[in-house]
């Protein structure tokens, strides 16, 4: 609106405001309305249609930017007149409490968080606690939880439909079958030693070389090497009658009782090389495995010393018939050194589900052909040609399922001590329902002749008492509240135990009778909610929660699932809101290794490391991509926070510190000298590199990335969002999307200029742009770069992996990585940029704390907030904004204690 | 047919055979068996619809003709179809407004929700699912929801709450449901299960109510989804045990084997469109989505060594675009052979695919880009009058969700606004 408008709508506009807005209005009028007004509406805003005195959620919204972008001095813009300091305070300070006192208002009648579903991994957890099964899988059986803000704890997001509710039934009914024991005796142990060559699941790779036989640390030529001149698998020059030929011969060499060593290659560089072990536990439990295994260097047929410690990985996958070469493993179980000639011998206990068939990763890239991107066998000759790393394994040893007890806990916690008795079948009871345990994987031992009859079809046995209601009610009295999280009394016991009576007089056994009771209140919104007001609420405080919501809220933050009983205990007293005793809780849940599952949890919604395999990297531009480096970056990442939490280091190290988590695979890619081995550990940065902080880590440079490209725009709106604070706005329609180009000829950021030339776009990409200019110096994989890569036009490079092979990508043109913050303070690197941010650690704490309220409330940012916010940040000054701080500031706030 | 309309829904196989002992011949039972699995036989065939999308994005210039109207000359993708070409309308100038952020708009392409990719997003119905609401009942599947691999950031079917359905991936298992007759101990065991759950829900029902009197208002939204779920979980049990008692339709075509090799992605979406054309020939459903997901597999296919998603991303180097292609092509025969499957089944004087109507599409246009406007969209049989290539303002798209108005009412509901609509889609008329 220009200023010869006629005076009339200026006095609509002024109706429209009440009594705060006689300080307000001449401001607006001033210096915003010119451009906000009804027929222009720059930026959609609509100044003379906003009210100011009763406001719903969408004005609400408004005015928060309003505010935000006059306090950012985004607005008015630049070009304009500045106007005055203290005008400029004021109508900050009239807006801000207007926004504050009205949102306070609302939260004040509803509270701030939202009664809520549990989520589906709070389930997992919650389950595996209360029926003691560590392992229990069901997260992925129910539907995937949405998110808001990037969070799935938010109340509002957590719908709950028929679909959620069908699963949930089945999920706790599967939980309660695996807690159930079916048998008098724990199921035999299984143990046996077995030889690499030996399973048949190998002979493929020994027929195509890419694993040779290898007996007293040299070539075993019972399986000889291949023709040079002829080629073993390839797309195109494939040479069938030869392959036949080879594998004809594999077949014949009687490998079942080889027990040599096989030392493994790595296979094509497209494809992560993995092989099972033919071992499949028929009963899930502990299983205690070793393994021995040493690395050397292959040259052309001869055995050498490594010229680098090399590792391996176990790991499991859930059998399927048919191809498996490109099936990903389900689990990780360990990763494991061999830095020499000399055999090392691990021994770990993992559990394994039942039918988890054991696998072999290799725990290096070891090789690649610069041309087909694909090694060895597909190379003339392969393993009679090739030089490079390789990986022996002697043999490897299973044991188990090992018990502590039996029946297990898991069974104890729903039967107690109740003996077992053979089923009467002449009782005219309905037979307990028994899985049949039998080996499903193809060709995987336990084989059937080494199975007994007792081992998989048991004397049918089941729980038996005498008193069945009595007893009901005596496991019940003990199950109900761990699983409610408060007291029950007699008469709601009651109403479960008559679903137990109901059941048996339909001819079930105690067993089936209690199982389907478990399950009612396992699907009971006693159990599935959470966050529920003070039953007796307070006059002076209405919102305060409870001690017992408190003992929830706190474990299903740091713990990620329901209260154990200590936390109950302090919550039946009413006292775990004393600051002292809240105090001591938080610290002994961060020492207990269940605050894995919040370091795990968060960090896959905070920095999105959850999308980890979201895309997967070109494997010809980016071959030192292996399953190891993959499965090293989120550890790097939660080790890194889990360092932070215990020294109790500042905020700042969120962007910036002297230190990295890492292990050799990691170490590589950071051109880190002398790690070796795949433990991650503490390491002082060399002078001068640009890592640090979470920002440079892999794992973050990756879920920003696509796979091929990275794009300064992504990865901006993700730092602003993640890291500073900026919520970004979605972009507004119709805006053309760049279409990359990785053909060499221009950069992202020529593609980007064009884009941000429309002045449009540009007070966004102002904001946006900054953090991703300074990433650019790292590529897909968190590699750091002064050039981009192209499999297009580009020069030749020079880079020899550690692992002793050369890459087959070529340099592109030159990544610049310059840019200048909203300030207007300019940066020429990743370096200098987080030299600017470590300067306001009170807005990265700030950022932060926003950030992690919203996961340990389940609620969404408000702008009432913000005074708090600033409070807890102001109170963890002294500690230079340690996380350990914060966490317990956090914990301590009214946001946290307050509904 | 009419056999079937007379027996008494209570009349199942099991207490038939109760009520004439076990001795009763089974070929006169066969006579029984229906060929349709719905309860009655309306007069005139029934219309379906199946809603296909595949998530890679098309290569535009391999799929929009150049030309539009009814005289178009054809493309690299469309020459797969040429033999359906009267029988398919290939749409341009679509998408949803307000939809951008690359994959994650897949979760909206059969919902049309705003803002897919803001951090607030909320889902809303999909096409299918409103479509179940009015002929759902009619069927042993009110809808199957299928899919060729797990969720890539969407699935099609969504429920009322804005929940993605969950699909069946396995080819095998769903020939079971349809076609495979329980034995009497399994029917016995499914149908207590189905009053075990239904008490549970009874119960657990009235436990909320309890905890409902605790809450305040703006708390009692949440719970009362627990509500609603329990009250939809009984009537899915109620449709269920309904279902339980009646016979399964029977096919000529065999028990499939399901393919696990991830790389065979063509074969396996071939056989789940075979399974889908089986269950809308015995009329076990009449409504399906079909959700194909190559992103995360190297095709085997011959002049393909790539994993498909990060070809999507090929900055235009011609060597990716070629093997992108070829992996697009292969999903554009796999939709040509499921016509044809559809167009070989006669139902009196029509052919199925007359009265089917087949949505396909990708939730983007380009896959370098991850643009969302200008969308690949097909729409064949069911009723129009097909042939041509239209084309909307490429500039200024037109609603994705006129074509889902144009298939709701062809589907005889009556209703002329689905999510983002202005109305039906201009030119796409009826036969």
């Amino acid at each position: 609106m220009s200023r010869n408008v006629p005076i009339a709508i200026v006095g609509t506009l002024f109706l429209s405001f009440q009594s705060p807005a006689a300080d307000i209005g001449p401001f607006l009028e001033e210096h915003c309305v010119e451009c906000h007004d009804s027929s222009t509406k720059k930026g959609g805003l609509n100044l003379e249609a906003l009210q100011f005195d009763s406001l719903d959620r969408k004005q609400f919204e408004t005015w928060v930017r309003i505010h935000d972008r006059i306090a950012n001095g985004e607005m008015p813009p630049k070009k304009q007149e500045r106007p005055p300091e203290a005008d400029r305070a004021k109508i900050l300070r009239v807006l801000d409490e207007k926004l504050h006192s009205t949102d306070t208002d609302v939260i004040s009648k509803l509270g701030r968080a939202r009664v809520r579903r549990l989520t589906a991994q709070e389930i997992e957890n919650s389950l595996r606690d209360l029926l003691c099964l560590p392992n229990l899988h069901v997260k992925e059986a129910l539907p995937e939880d949405e998110r808001r803000h990037g969070y799935h704890k938010i109340g509002e997001a957590l719908d709950l439909s028929n679909v959620h509710l069908a699963k949930i039934i089945d999920v706790v009914d599967s939980a309660l079958g695996a807690a159930i024991a079916t048998r008098i005796q724990p199921p035999p142990v299984y143990h046996k030693r077995f030889y690499p060559a030996s399973g048949t699941e190998t002979w493929l790779p020994i027929g195509r070389a890419d694993a040779v036989l290898l007996k007293d640390k040299q070539f075993d030529p019972l399986c000889p090497l291949p023709d040079p001149e002829k080629r073993i698998q390839d797309n195109n020059a494939i040479d069938f009658a030869y392959q036949q030929e080879r594998m004809k011969m594999v077949d014949g060499l009687g490998l079942r009782q080889y027990e040599g060593a096989l030392g493994f290659f790595s296979g094509p560089v497209d494809k992560d090389f993995r092989r099972s072990l033919q071992f499949a536990p028929i009963h899930g439990g502990f299983y205690r495995i070793k393994t021995s295994a040493w690395s050397f260097w292959w040259d052309r047929g001869e055995v050498r010393n490594p010229i680098r410690p090399e590792s391996f990985m176990l790991s499991v996958w859930l059998p399927e018939p048919g191809s498996r070469f490109d099936h990903s493993a389900s689990r990780r179980i360990g990763m494991f050194d061999v830095p020499s000639l000399d055999s090392s011998v691990h021994e770990f206990t993992s559990w394994l589900d039942p039918d988890e068939e054991l696998l072999f990763e290799i725990g290096t890239p070891t090789g690649y052909a610069p041309k087909t991107g694909r090694f060895p066998s597909s190379e003339p000759g392969s393993a009679t040609t090739y030089s490079g790393p390789g990986i022996a394994l002697d043999w490897f040893e299973v044991e188990g399922p090992l018990f502590s007890q039996w029946p297990p806990a898991s069974h104890k916690a729903l039967f107690g001590e109740l003996p077992f008795k053979p089923f009467d079948s002449a009782s005219g009871l309905r037979p307990p329902h028994r899985q049949i345990v039998k080996q499903i994987a193809v060709n995987a031992r336990p084989r059937g002749a080494e199975i007994s009859k007792e081992d998989t079809s048991p004397p049918l046995v089941t729980v038996s008492t005498e008193h069945p209601l009595e007893d009901a009610s005596q496991l019940l009295s003990t199950f109900l509240p761990k699983a409610f999280r408060r007291a029950v009394d007699t008469n709601e016991i009651a109403q479960y135990v008559a679903i137990t009576k109901q059941h048996l007089e339909a001819k079930s056994t105690f067993e089936e009778a209690m199982r389907e009771t478990y399950k009612a209140a396992l699907c009971s919104s006693d159990f599935l909610f959470v966050g529920e007001p003070p039953m007796s609420a307070q006059v002076e405080s209405p919102n305060r929660l409870s001690d017992r919501a408190l003992a929830e809220r706190l474990s299903l933050w740091l713990w990620n699932t329901i209260p154990d009983d200590e936390l109950r205990a302090l919550a039946s007293k009413g006292v775990l809101h004393e600051t002292s005793i809240l105090r001591a809780q938080v610290e002994r849940m961060l020492a207990d290794p269940r605050s894995d599952r919040f370091i795990q949890d968060f960090l896959d919604q905070w920095l999105d490391l959850r999308k980890l395999d979201a895309s997967s990297p070109d494997r010809r531009t980016y071959p030192e991509y292996r399953a190891p480096l993959r499965e090293s970056m989120p550890a790097e990442t939660r080790a890194f926070f889990r360092e932070l939490i215990d020294k109790n280091l500042s905020v700042t190290n969120l962007v910036a510190s002297d230190f990295v988590m890492v292990n050799q695979g990691l170490a590589e890619l950071y051109q880190i000298p002398g790690v070796t081995g795949s433990a991650i550990r503490r390491v002082g940065l060399p002078p001068g590199s640009p890592r640090g902080g979470f920002i440079t880590q892999a794992s973050v440079l990756k879920v920003t990335a696509n796979g091929t490209t990275t794009s300064p725009v992504t990865r901006g709106v993700w730092m602003n969002e993640r890291i500073l604070g900026n919520p970004i706005p979605p972009p507004p329609p119709g805006v053309p999307a760049v279409e990359p180009d990785t053909r060499g000829t221009s950069t992202i950021r020529e593609q980007l200029d064009k884009h941000r030339s429309d002045s449009a776009c540009a007070a966004c990409h102002a904001k946006i742009d900054p953090p991703g200019f300074a990433l650019e110096s790292f590529d897909v994989i968190g590699g750091f770069r002064d050039r981009y890569r192209s499999l297009g036009k580009g020069e030749a490079n020079e880079v020899v992996f550690a692992a002793g092979w050369k890459p087959g990508y070529k340099l592109a043109k030159p990544v610049d990585a310059a840019g200048e913050l909203p300030s207007g303070e300019p940066f020429k690197d990743i370096t200098e940029f987080r030299d600017l941010l470590v300067r306001h650690p009170d807005s990265l704490a700030a950022s932060f704390t926003r950030h992690l309220l919203m996961y340990a409330t389940g609620s969404e940012p408000h702008y009432s907030d913000r005074r708090e916010i600033a409070q807890i940040v102001e109170r963890s000054r002294n500690t230079e904004y340690g996380l350990r701080s914060l966490i317990h500031e956090i914990a301590q706030s009214a946001l946290f204690k307050n509904k | 047919m009419a056999p079937l309309a007379l027996t008494p829904p209570d009349l199942t196989r099991r207490s038939f055979l109760r009520s004439a002992g076990v001795t009763l011949a089974l070929p006169f039972l066969e006579a029984l068996a229906p060929r349709f699995a719905r309860a009655s036989s309306p007069a005139s065939p029934p219309r379906r619809m199946v809603c296909i999308m595949t998530n890679t994005g098309l290569i535009p210039d391999n799929f929009f003709p150049k030309a539009t109207g009814f005289e178009y000359e054809t493309t690299r993708y469309l020459a797969h179809l040429e033999e359906h070409r009267k029988n398919l309308t290939v749409i341009g100038g679509v998408s949803h407004p307000d939809n951008s952020g690359g994959h994650m708009v897949e979760k909206s392409f059969l919902t049309g929700a705003r803002f897919p990719s803001s951090p607030s997003f909320k889902n809303s119905i999909s096409l299918d699912q409103i479509a179940a609401e009015h002929i759902g009942h009619l069927t042993r599947f009110p809808f199957l929801a299928l899919g060729v691999n797990e969720k890539h950031d969407g699935l099609l079917s969504v429920t009322r709450d804005g929940v993605f359905i969950p699909p069946e991936f396995s080819p095998s298992k769903l020939y079971n449901r349809l076609f495979t007759a329980d034995t009497e101990e399994e029917s016995e065991s499914r149908l207590r299960e189905i009053r075990n759950q239904t008490s549970l829900l009874d119960f657990v029902n009235d436990k909320a109510k309890r905890l409902e009197k605790l809450l305040g208002q703006s708390d009692r939204d949440r719970l009362d989804q627990y509500f609603t779920s329990v009250r939809e979980l009984e009537q899915r049990l109620q449709h269920a045990e309904k279902w339980q008692r009646r016979e399964k339709p029977q096919t000529s075509t065999p028990a499939p084997r399901d393919i696990s090799d991830i790389t065979q992605d063509k074969d396996r979406a071939a056989l789940m469109y075979d399974m889908a054309r089986l269950a809308l020939e015995s009329d076990s459903t009449r409504l399906i989505t079909i959700y194909l997901n190559p992103l995360e597999v190297t095709l085997k296919l011959p002049g393909v060594h790539d994993r498909t998603h990060s070809l999507t991303h090929h900055g235009n180097e011609p060597e990716k675009l070629e093997q992108l292609a070829k992996i697009e092509e292969a999903g554009i025969q796999n939709l040509s052979s499921f016509l044809s499957g559809l167009s070989s089944v006669k139902e009196g004087d029509q052919t199925l695919l007359d009265q089917t109507m087949v949505l396909f599409g990708s939730n983007m246009a380009s896959g370098n880009s991850h643009s969302n406007t200008n969308l690949p969209i097909l729409l064949a049989g069911g009723g129009f009058k097909h042939g041509q290539h239209l084309q909307f303002d490429l500039k200024q798209n037109a609603p994705l969700c006129n074509v889902f108005v144009s298939m709701l009412q062809r589907m005889g509901i009556e209703t002329d606004k689905f999510a983002s609509s202005t109305g039906t889609l201009t030119g796409l008329d009826l036969l």
